[in-house]
């Protein structure tokens, strides 16, 4: 018998549930509640996407040499505010 | 087994007293005396409440197979006292066959923690749930409440 679980608990356990640190009763309490809950279905997969995103690298390919312009860009910036706060 | 664990365990109950039809066990989860405000029916509180729920749902266990799915929102405990609200999601298949009959209320209830320390509810209210909807959609809101007050 499953038992339940309420979307507050949900929500604390869904980055356990997603790296599959979770125990098989705990794993089948939150299955159990997905099934009847949309608002917590949509927060494990706003969740997941994260995950997914920040896993996979090749969504975050950026065009060669982006980062030392960026990183120049950042330091004229930081270069042109010291010179006008000396003013 | 902490206090919001023996009441997600006496909500289980609750459900799988509904699914089995089993009247004595659903009762099991109400205090002697409780109140009971239920969408759409009389209210009833006192020694009779739990007279009139078993009646009730005598009734319904003979005529409709139910399945009840629970979606507890949140649980908060003080001290013996505890309320948690969320939905229910009733399903009720008739016995003598046709079509299957949902309906989704949101819930409220209020538990007391009893010498025995057994969870057990002391109120119930509901009322029926709405599809989601953004605040702005809502332009009939006030007519909603007059129609209460009529």
């Amino acid at each position: 018998m499953v038992i339940e679980i309420s979307c507050e608990e949900v929500w604390r356990e869904i980055s356990n549930y997603l790296e599959n640190d979770v125990s098989p009763q705990l794993r089948a309490r939150l299955e159990a509640h997905f099934k009847g809950c949309a608002h917590c279905t949509a927060v494990l997969k706003g969740a997941g996407n994260v995950v997914q995103l920040v896993n996979d690298g090749s969504v975050f390919d950026l065009p060669d040499g982006f980062s030392n312009r960026l990183y120049k860009r950042l330091q004229d910036r930081l270069a042109t505010g010291r010179r006008k706060s000396h003013h | 087994m902490s206090d919001i664990d023996a009441i997600n365990a006496a909500k289980t109950q609750f459900r799988e007293a509904y699914n089995t039809g089993d009247v004595d066990r659903l009762l099991s989860v109400f205090a002697d005396g409780f109140a009971d405000l239920s969408a759409g029916v009389p209210t009833f509180f006192g020694k009779e409440a739990k007279s009139v729920l078993r009646s009730r749902t005598v009734n319904l266990f003979q005529n409709y197979r139910a399945n009840l799915l629970v979606t507890i929102m949140s649980i908060r405990v003080v001290h013996t006292t505890a309320y948690d609200f969320g939905w229910h999601t009733l399903t009720l298949v008739p016995h003598k066959g046709g079509e299957p009959i949902t309906s989704r209320r949101r819930y409220f209830e209020l538990w007391h923690k009893g010498t025995d320390a057994k969870w057990r509810i002391e109120l119930f209210i509901d009322n029926p749930d709405l599809p989601p909807a953004m605040p702005d959609c809502e332009t009939n809101l006030l007519s909603v409440y007059l129609q209460g007050s009529q």
